[in-house]
């Protein structure tokens, strides 16, 4: 365990163990577009780059001195909000559209951008993924890349790097330059490592989802990124016992807690199975009270992704 | 276990059984030990289902071999273990070598143990992106394939042929479906088992399963059934169905075609409740809660608590598209 890591447990568990049931539901059932946390807006995370909120849901944009760099227009509705969130703050237009991955929660909507003469950047399996399950409001990409590529606009860029499979085929870290923040999807929610987002793990390519972390930390060592921004909101009580934002950036260590999380779980698994458990069952044979710590922490949950991790011992994916 | 119990609680017990057995049978094998099944179920079988053609079952698990005076030609390995028990009972029937394995597809528990064969000269036979899942995910017991292929293969040996099919991805992205001639069935593995049609699928989590493709998949299927006249299919488990003696027995290694038809409409039927629903603005999440789970309560295996998971796993489908 590093000291980052018990650290984190330490000052979170401390403050949320006896939230995290409510805030585990909370986050879990709030739907797409709620105000519960007031209006969808941008706040700035670095300089010139913005984590833009709608109800669950984040995504990150970069404005520079010749336009604007999206990722993710997140839906039809979405887009329009980032549009008018962006106009408050320049009146150059958005260039270029990166989606993280091709699911169309978060790749729809770009129209309205590319019919501006914005262009898509996306992995090439993003492109694959959509030309097999096309949808009327996910534009294809018009630039594909395989492993790294460098949108450069008004003497920045925006670096988006793919570390194989993990939540999606297709889904990449995009770092704005110059900066320290990278942006991932899906897999880590911060401020803190957690449960998945969601339970069943739909198209998580769970055999990856260990070395996609370790290729973070790595990229992250390597290229001076200190802080993550993710694609869901994380929340808790306020004093006043109402549900409470939390912020949408936290520390590159994160993704270390994240990949622990997963060897923690696989190797309990792994041990259950072991130890002749059905694969169905393997979640009530593992010890659910170190997994408390973690954010999002349900114990119906933490049964469903353990037996998702056994069907990896049993058919390698 | 008494013979007067209702018929909901005798298939909610069978169910489970199946469960059971599937799970731990399945892993175990994973571990090379002995299989299991349930309580008055053989461990292993051989059956005939069609000239020189053989359905081997291993535990809850099926494959199929045939046999020619020029050699043999297996489906799936199985496992290690399981492919030495095979090897052994080909051995009574005939002393000519494997010459083919055939995996349906690259999942651990069922394209293991392929070394016993190809140590007489098998050659490996798979779907291209077969070769690229065994790469990415490699286990010791899962061998390469020799020979891959984008759509369709025939392997030819002695007076029989093995059709096979590639039908886009469905469970896994390079399932195929086996053709053998002349006996004429189809051995389809993990999208469906004989003779349950409209039935559960084996996980309800569908981990590496497309769903998007799932209903032309099984149009498709459906389509070469009826071309080719196909009146039977066999599958890559034990189906346990109730004996005459009223008790848990393994199902015969065929069953109707006309399941495939019935699977196809299960998929249909639950995928449009489920995007109805959806399509009403209803967030994915909360689906299963919304939805009367119980109107699919006749479906094989039908479980409460397990289709609310497939419901909400196909909530996620309709929210992302995946
Ligand atoms: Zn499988």
């Amino acid at each position: 365990m590093t000291n980052a890591f018990k650290i984190c447990i330490g000052s979170f568990a401390a403050a949320l163990l006896a939230l995290q049931a409510v805030t585990a539901a909370l986050a879990q059932t709030l739907p797409f577009g709620s105000d519960i946390f007031g209006p969808p807006g941008a706040e700035e995370i670095g300089d010139g780059v913005y984590s833009f909120r709608s109800g669950a849901y984040r995504t990150m944009f970069m404005v520079t001195g010749e336009g604007v760099i999206l990722v993710d227009p997140m839906g039809e509705a979405n887009a329009k909000l980032i549009d008018e969130s962006i106009a408050k703050l320049t009146d150059k237009p958005v260039k270029y559209v990166v989606y993280s991955q091709s699911h169309r929660d978060r790749a729809g909507g770009a129209k309205l951008f590319t019919n501006r003469g914005a262009k898509v950047v996306a992995h090439q399996e993003c492109a694959l993924n959509l030309s097999r399950t096309p949808f009327p409001e996910v534009v294809p990409p018009d630039i594909t890349f395989t492993d790294v590529y460098s949108v450069k606009l008004g003497g920045r860029s925006m670096d988006l790097y793919y570390f194989g499979p993990a939540n999606d085929t297709c889904a990449i870290v995009a770092v704005p330059r110059p900066g320290d923040v990278a942006f991932i999807v899906n897999v880590v929610i911060p401020p803190g490592a957690s449960l998945p987002w969601n339970m069943t793990l739909a198209d998580t390519h769970t055999w990856n989802i260990v070395n996609f972390m370790k290729r973070v930390e790595d990229m992250a060592a390597r290229e001076g990124v200190t802080r993550i921004a993710g694609s869901f909101i994380s929340a808790t009580r306020g004093p006043n016992g109402r549900p409470q934002l939390l912020p949408g950036v936290g520390p590159i260590s994160v993704v270390t807690e994240q990949r622990r999380f997963w060897e923690m779980l696989f190797a309990d698994v792994k041990a259950a199975l072991d130890a002749g458990a059905p694969s169905t069952a393997v979640g009530t044979k593992i010890d659910h009270e170190k997994y408390k710590v973690f954010r999002r922490y349900d114990e119906k949950a933490l049964n469903i992704i353990a037996r998702r991790v056994a069907s990896t011992y049993v058919t390698g994916r | 276990m008494g013979t007067n119990w209702g018929s909901a609680t005798l298939r909610a017990a069978i169910f489970f059984l199946a469960i059971f057995a599937l799970s731990l049978g399945s892993y175990d094998l994973a571990l090379a030990a002995p299989p299991r099944t349930p309580p008055g179920i053989a461990p292993t079988s051989v059956e005939p289902i069609g000239k020189d053609l053989y359905s081997y079952r291993w535990g809850p698990y099926r494959t199929m071999f045939a046999v020619t005076g020029e050699g043999v030609i297996v489906a799936d390995p199985l496992s290690d273990e399981a492919a030495r028990a095979l090897d052994s009972e080909i051995d009574k029937l005939t002393a000519a070598p494997v010459k083919y394995v055939v995996y349906s597809h690259s999942h651990w528990d069922h394209a293991a143990g392929a070394r016993v064969f190809k140590d007489q000269g098998a050659t490996i036979v798979a779907q291209d992106l077969c070769a690229k899942n065994i790469s990415e995910t490699p286990h010791p017991d899962v061998l390469p394939p020799d020979v891959t292929f984008a759509d369709d293969f025939q392997i030819k040996l002695g007076d029989q042929e093995w059709d096979l099919h590639y039908f886009g991805p469905s469970h896994s992205d390079c399932l195929i479906v086996i053709q053998p001639k002349p006996a004429n069935i189809l051995y389809l593995v993990d999208v469906l088992n004989p003779p349950f049609g409209y039935s559960m699928p084996w996980n309800a989590l569908l981990p590496d399963d497309h769903i998007y493709n799932f209903v032309p998949f099984f149009d498709a299927v459906d389509a070469l059934a009826k071309r080719d006249g196909v009146t039977q299919i066999t599958g890559g488990h034990l189906s346990v169905i109730r004996g005459p003696d009223g008790k848990p027995a393994a199902a015969p290694a065929l069953g109707p075609a006309s399941a495939i038809a019935d699977k196809r409409r299960f998929w249909d039927e639950l995928l449009t409740a489920v995007g109805d629903e959806w399509a009403k603005g209803t967030y994915s999440e909360v689906i299963p809660d919304q939805l009367d789970l119980d109107r699919f309560a006749d479906t094989h295996g039908y479980n409460r608590d397990e289709m609310w998971l497939l419901v909400r796993r196909l909530g996620s489908y309709y929210a992302g598209g995946r």
